[in-house]
């Protein structure tokens, strides 16, 4: 218990990068209108790494996504604010916002095999922002490439940058990702489930891979994942999203050791772990909700195994306990233990 | 490569057979010859004069052994006797298709250019008003009948307001030398060439507008904007390269248009072109020259369906690496 | 992430529906398709219907009342023979969108079969069928239909029964592309699950084709062959326009913009072609964008 709160002491004392309040994204489809993130506040500090788990659809991508303004129509922020170093970002120029992406921020998607340009080599897409942001001539940026190539543990860069992205295998994509998100330096690093669409034991190569680089640059992580093994392994912060809104956050161990809401300890309780046998994995029933038709009740209570009167009748507010550990669920909010 | 291209020609000498049969059967099964449509008017015949006249063109020999002796000299490159024109054929299709080839030409480069730029800017401005417009006018233009389009056209701008002559290549009774020729060429090519790029733009906007959305769709275009580049790379470099690379084979397939000649228009504008040739020589029952024409177009098109693919593999980094 | 959204919501809505119902949804939901279907609806109406309406009679023939300009009488003149042009645009109507929907049923029956059992049995039937559709396809298209409409000449048809020749070599020329798709479908299908349950089951080779291939081919049937009737419209009214499509005195739109190819008419008297050129530009187009719009009702992935 010690050393955690000394952990989150020195925490504490970062400056905050990025700040999101009451974040409200949605989409408006032919079947109406899907409240992908409906009011998600929290904050990344720097050097941090920061989870948001969920399931699919949970809204976690979205966020990300708006943070960079790259959410396309149908889809648009509606409401609240997200600071990055201070500046609203969506208060931006478009100018101002390309000087973010890929220079301050830099972000990889879950699917290496389609994210690159097929037409363009590695090095060509790794020296673009490197001539763009850093003003470097063809041949500094080149130069550049081939050493970021090698940083992210390909070897045999300088043939490797003239590869074509379908030569090479889809971990060795998602490094060349990494790579081009890293080129600039930035502050934050964005990881939209960079290791769901890859072979087991390239996962833990690339998170190992990422772990490393985001201490040597002393950069923030923001990394988006529904595998809790990728949480604990790697997070000092969590954030559970859930139908679009923060249902728990926390420091890491806290949420492990100590989970409120009931969604994150079914997620947790479904997660196998080693050494302990048990007749079935537990799965959570039910199905997640009907994105377009939300209930004004707790988005959980039809799945809940703690279902209460009050929980069909409003949404929860969010309560914080002495620790920092916040949860929108009513059982916390009276206090009732376990 | 090399092997690729000798494995695809060898591949479609077979389909190139069968084109030749085909042809030669529609023409040769036809009632009428040069003789029925050439002599049966102001002069009478007798049947031995006619059988006479048979014999010289060869046309009385049985069709397996008729086919022999026409495959076996457009081999040699001899593709027979024009009638109308009293020349060998070859010489009929390289006196006129050059005409054709310079306006076909001019409106592939019009329609591709003014395609690309329309179908790129109404696909990044999806669901705008220009947007909206195009893919009306897409539609007008697709369903638009060649010879309608020319003869409103020619009313217009030719009969109604003298901007353009009614037809012709050159001006008649005057004798431009240099650039004085070039531009009454290109006077006289105004409509017709405002004709056919019409006609031909619709489509190929459409397709244009179709792999641009197709392409802006995907998760590499996102990762280009992710990296903070200009919208305009993200467009015309990262979407566009990808974009171009089915319409490739489009254009490969239009090449052989450049020799076909517009019959129709060419005859509306009364161009001398190898289109307008091959409508009067079938008016007249001239043969030869239209077997050796519509051969010569289909062998064309045979080639441009391997040169597509070739081209495709060139472009193609997925491909060409294989 | 989007696309993923997207899909989801589909997924949701597709449920309730059977797949004719939701494509028929999405058709009636896409006002340009509306427009279109209402326009060829006023079209065909005006070409079957409207002859029972007008005034004039196609027998009287009177020469006096030769290449009258548009007037109250005659809202769109009259012709070299004095007929009155409206009338006749009626009849021509009826005989451009006959011949547009026999060729395509040539089409359709042509290239659905032969890609039908090219798809299906594979070999050397397939082998033969796809040659002789690459043949076809080398051959252009424009110089081998007026080669055939003038060896039509020279067989001397009567005008009467020529045009159902007319609808069959537009047919004969047309039918490639579809087969083309229609094989390269059934070849997709065979993969599918459902057929090689098929194929377990014992079922004979005609039962599997019709019970089970057809439905997934209807739809690609019907959005090309609404496409094909434009087509055949367009090729049917420049084989006329040379005089070797439809000849006098059966009129169609195509022949009656051949009038234009006399130099006194086109100049001095445009009543004689551009109505019939603008009901050709119509009917097109409409048909076009209906065909457009059943294709993105029957694909929604496809669309835009």
């Amino acid at each position: 218990m010690a050393t955690q709160l000394t952990e989150r002491r020195k925490a504490e004392k970062r400056q905050t990068l990025v700040e999101f309040k009451d974040l409200q994204t949605i989409f408006e489809t032919e079947a109406g209108t899907i409240r992908a993130v409906n009011g998600v506040s929290f904050q990344i500090r720097e050097g941090e790494t920061v989870c948001i788990v969920g399931e699919s659809g949970s809204g976690k991508s979205v966020t990300a996504l708006s943070l960079m303004r790259l959410i396309s129509p149908p889809g648009k922020i509606v409401g609240g604010e997200i600071f990055f170093d201070g500046k609203d970002v969506l208060k931006l120029s478009e100018r101002e916002m390309r000087h973010l992406r890929g220079n301050q921020v830099g972000m990889i998607f879950q699917e290496p095999m389609t994210s690159l340009n097929p037409v363009l080599t590695v090095g060509e897409q790794i020296m673009e922002p490197l001539m763009e942001h850093r003003l470097m001539t063809k041949s500094e940026a080149r130069k550049q490439a081939i050493g970021l190539i090698e940083q992210v543990g390909i070897p045999r860069a300088a043939e490797i940058v003239d590869a074509y992205p379908h030569e090479l295998s889809g971990g060795m994509r998602q490094r060349i990702m990494i790579a081009i998100a890293l080129s600039c330096d930035p502050k934050l690093l964005i990881a939209d489930e960079p290791t769901t669409a890859l072979d087991v034991t390239i996962q833990a190569q690339i998170l190992d891979l990422l772990r490393k680089l985001k201490e040597e640059r002393n950069m923030a992580l923001m990394l988006i994942t529904h595998d809790l093994g990728v949480v604990a392994e790697m997070a000092d912060y969590v954030i559970v999203m859930y139908g679009g809104r923060i249902v728990e956050e926390g420091y890491v161990l806290d949420i492990f050791r100590n989970p409120r809401h009931p969604y994150t300890e079914g997620l947790i309780k479904a997660k196998p772990v080693i050494g302990r046998r048990t007749e079935r994995l537990y799965t959570i029933p039910g199905q997640v909700p009907n994105p377009i038709n939300l209930p004004n009740h707790c988005y959980f209570a039809d799945r809940c195994p703690y279902v209460m009167p009050a929980c069909l009748e409003r949404y929860p507010e969010t309560t914080v306990d002495e620790r920092g550990h916040k949860t929108a669920c009513f059982r916390c909010a009276e206090g009732a233990e376990r | 490569m090399f092997q690729y291209i000798i494995r695809r020609l060898m591949e479609s000498v077979p389909t190139i057979i069968g084109a030749s049969i085909v042809i030669f059967l529609a023409f040769s099964l036809a009632p009428g010859d040069v003789i029925t449509a050439n002599y049966t008017g102001g002069m009478n015949l007798t049947e031995e004069r006619k059988a006479e006249l048979r014999e010289l063109y060869g046309l009385n020999k049985p069709l397996p052994e008729r086919y022999g002796l026409w495959m076996g000299h457009v081999l040699q490159g001899d593709f027979g006797q024009s009638y109308l024109y009293n020349k060998p054929v070859t010489d009929v299709i390289k006196t006129f298709v050059w005409n054709s080839f310079l306006l076909s030409a001019t409106v592939l480069v019009l329609q591709w250019m003014l395609a690309l730029v329309i179908g790129v800017f109404s696909a990044v401005r999806q669901y705008s008003l220009f947007d909206s417009l195009v893919t009306v006018l897409v539609f007008v233009a697709m369903s638009l009948p060649s010879f309608f389009l020319g003869l409103l056209l020619l009313k217009l701008f030719a009969v109604d307001y003298r901007i353009f002559p009614l037809g012709g290549m050159t001006s008649t009774g005057v004798d431009y030398q240099g650039l004085q020729h070039i531009l009454d060429v290109a006077y006289h090519m105004a409509l017709p060439v405002l004709t056919l790029t019409l006609l031909s733009i619709g489509g190929t906007t459409r397709y244009f507008r179709m792999t641009m959305l197709e392409v802006v769709r995907q998760d590499y275009i996102r990762t280009a904007r992710a990296k903070g580049l200009k919208e305009r790379v993200v467009i015309f470099k990262h979407a566009l390269r990808n974009a171009l690379l089915p319409l490739i084979t489009l254009f490969a397939l239009e090449l052989p248009g450049l020799f076909a000649g517009a019959i129709i228009t060419e005859r509306i504008f009364n161009w001398p072109g190898i289109g307008r040739v091959t409508l009067d020589g079938l008016y007249q029952r001239d043969y030869p020259l239209m077997m050796g024409f519509t051969l010569i177009i289909a062998f064309l098109t045979i080639l441009a369906n391997i040169l597509a693919d070739v081209l495709y593999g060139v472009a193609d980094p997925r491909v060409r690496h294989r | 992430m989007t696309i993923a959204t997207e899909s989801k919501v589909r997924a949701v809505k597709r449920k309730a529906d059977s797949p004719w119902k939701s494509a028929w949804r999405r058709f009636i939901r896409n006002p340009m398709a509306i427009a279109a279907l209402t326009m060829l609806t006023v079209i065909v109406l005006f070409s079957f219907v409207g002859p029972f309406f007008s005034p004039y009679k196609d027998a009287r023939i009177t020469v006096k009342n030769a290449n009258q300009p548009p007037s109250a009488e005659h809202w769109l003149g009259t012709d070299n023979l004095g007929r009155d042009v409206v009338l006749r645009l009626m009849q021509a109507g009826q005989i451009s969108l006959l011949v547009g929907l026999m060729a395509t049923g040539v089409i359709l029956l042509l290239g659905g079969t032969i890609g039908l059992v090219s798809g299906f049995y594979g070999g050397w039937v397939d082998s033969i069928f796809m040659r002789f559709a690459d043949i076809m396809f080398a051959i252009p298209t424009l110089p081998i239909l007026i080669t055939f409409g003038a060896i039509l000449s020279d067989l001397k048809f009567p005008p009467d029964r020529r045009i159902y020749l007319v609808m069959l070599i537009i047919g004969l020329i047309s039918w490639m592309g579809l087969s083309r798709l229609v094989r390269s479908q059934v070849l997709s299908l065979k993969e599918q699950e459902f057929m090689l349950a098929a194929e377990a089951l014992g079922l004979r080779d005609r039962r599997k084709l019709f019970a089970h291939l057809l439905p997934n081919i209807i739809p690609i049937m019907i959005v090309s062959g609404t496409l094909g009737v434009a087509g055949a419209i367009l090729l049917e009214s420049a084989l006329s326009f040379l005089g070797l499509g439809v000849i006098p005195p059966t009129p169609s739109w195509g022949q009656m913009l051949s009038a234009a190819n006399n130099m006194v008419d086109f100049s001095k008297r445009p009543w004689l072609w551009i109505p019939p050129g603008v009901m050709i530009l119509i009917t097109v187009v409409s048909i076009n964008v209906i065909g457009d719009a059943l294709r993105d009702a029957f694909d929604p992935k496809m669309k835009r």
